[in-house]
């Protein structure tokens, strides 16, 4: 039997380890099967978590006996420190070069907010200005709320800045913070962290359903209405934003570069690279991003004691912003007389575009003839631009604070 | 309002609320939870003023 065992390393590992052990990787090869499923079921989306779903299952099932009696598998060695052991994983695991070269230095987070700035539209932004920024500070209360809550369950500040930055909704910038602030946390935040945000478009529906009534819901925003900004404009507000926020925060100037790196080539319309930042890089990065992640979720990851409250609290973030985000919106209906659908609030948990594509699903729901996406998008930008401000608050701040 | 003036008195008073939250709020918390808060409120708020008034800015900076 144990011969015929040793044909078929992933069995026999799963047959001869821990039994604790063997129920982990079985639930993680479960989670990774629901997911692709529930991709399948259009209930989550699988630009992320289908990559993800099949990385979990492969990296959980294919787990072998290496040298040295080690259990391991062949995709990556997130934990892997020492020069020679990076060498080593570099020629062995097949996903390690991506790791290494993309992950490990937060530029994956720089190539997928090049993408991101390219298909962004700042037009909301800078056309209501105070509107879009109160209803993105709305929708931080996570982001800040958590950071309080997580020092008193017992996690240290740079922790608990990292992990309250889910609440942000940004996954580019968790996987930044946290890289900086808590290297040692930072696989188990940033894969909990874009586990979340996927399930932001399972689970922020009912959320808003649980707090804004139907006919707020359906309140339709002419598209028309949002004051086109000429182009110059918009280039010279991507430049100005660059040059002040990296003046005031330097740790988290790279993601402001890219993302308003993305802004300028679109606005400038130089075409063959605005083609290239919008389709394959993004597309690549968000792919990699995927993959990568799925693969990280073993059991040695998981089985880290801290990773439940980072569970609990990642998820209390992300609840937290929804909340503060939807009044916020409801604020905005308020003093717009009734004339703005709070769900703008939602979209304003970043999480571009996602949110925003849930907020116009909602609203649709509601009324389908009510259009908010154009609005919800200007949100959304503002939520990003909101949480990287937070996010380069937190990285300059907290390693004063601690 | 003019238009121009409109963005620097938002941007000011988004800036002046972040720059009390800052200073003067934190004296009167105890807990360092809540001062933290206080200051990423506050520096929220402030560079929400200064992204007001850039905002303003590149519109004359892109008309003229």
């Amino acid at each position: 039997m144990s011969d015929f065992l040793q044909i078929f390393g992933g069995l026999n590992t799963l047959v001869t380890g821990s039994l604790s052990s063997a129920l982990v990787r079985i639930l993680l090869i479960v989670i990774g099967l629901a997911l692709i499923y529930l991709c399948h079921k259009k209930i989550l989306d699988p630009l992320i978590l289908l990559p993800m779903g099949i990385g979990m299952i492969a990296v959980n099932a294919g787990t072998l006996l290496l040298e040295g009696g080690r259990i391991g598998n062949l995709f990556i060695d997130p934990l892997v420190s020492s020069q020679s052991g990076i060498i080593d994983a570099l020629q062995i695991e097949f996903l390690q070069p991506v790791y290494t070269l993309t992950f490990s230095n937060g530029l994956i987070a720089g190539l997928i907010f090049v993408g991101l700035g390219a298909i962004t539209d700042i037009d909301f932004l800078m056309a209501t200005p105070l509107s879009s920024m109160m209803l993105a500070v709305g929708a931080e209360l996570g982001t800040i709320m958590v950071l309080p809550i997580a020092m008193l369950w017992g996690l240290n500040l740079n922790e608990a800045a990292s992990i309250a930055m889910v609440g942000g909704a940004d996954g580019p910038m968790v996987l930044y913070t946290s890289l900086l602030l808590a290297r040692d946390l930072f696989v188990p935040i940033t894969v909990i962290g874009y586990v979340y945000l996927s399930l932001t478009y399972a689970g922020y529906p009912f959320l808003i359903r649980a707090l804004v009534p139907k006919k707020m819901r359906g309140i339709a925003m002419d598209p028309r209405a949002v004051k086109k900004v000429p182009p110059a404009e918009k280039l010279a507000f991507a430049v100005l934003v660059v040059l002040v926020l990296s003046l005031l925060f330097p740790a988290a100037s790279p993601l402001f570069a890219s993302f308003f790196l993305g802004v300028a080539i679109k606005e400038m319309n130089v075409a063959r690279l605005k083609e290239f930042v919008e389709g394959p890089l993004l597309n690549g990065s968000t792919f990699f991003l995927g993959l990568v992640l799925g693969c990280l979720f073993s059991v040695e990851i998981v089985s880290n004691t801290t990773v439940f409250k980072l569970l609990v609290l990642g998820m209390l973030a992300l609840l937290l912003s929804g909340i503060g985000g939807i009044l916020a919106g409801l604020l905005h209906y308020k003093l717009s007389h009734g004339k703005a659908n709070p769900l703008l609030g939602i979209a304003a948990v970043s999480c571009l575009p996602t949110t925003a594509k849930i907020a116009q699903k909602a609203a649709c729901e509601a009324n389908k003839w009510a259009l908010i996406l154009p609005y919800a998008m200007g949100a959304s930008v503002a939520g990003v631009v909101t949480t990287a401000i937070i996010c380069g608050i937190y990285v300059a701040a907290v390693p004063i604070f601690s | 309002m003019s238009e121009k003036l409109r963005f620097w008195a938002l941007g000011i008073a988004s800036a002046t609320a972040g720059i009390i939250l800052v200073r003067v709020v934190p004296a009167y918390l105890s807990s360092p939870g809540l001062k933290l808060m206080a200051y990423v409120g506050g520096i929220v708020l402030a560079i929400s003023g200064v992204l007001i008034v850039m905002a303003g800015i590149s519109r004359s900076l892109a008309r003229s």
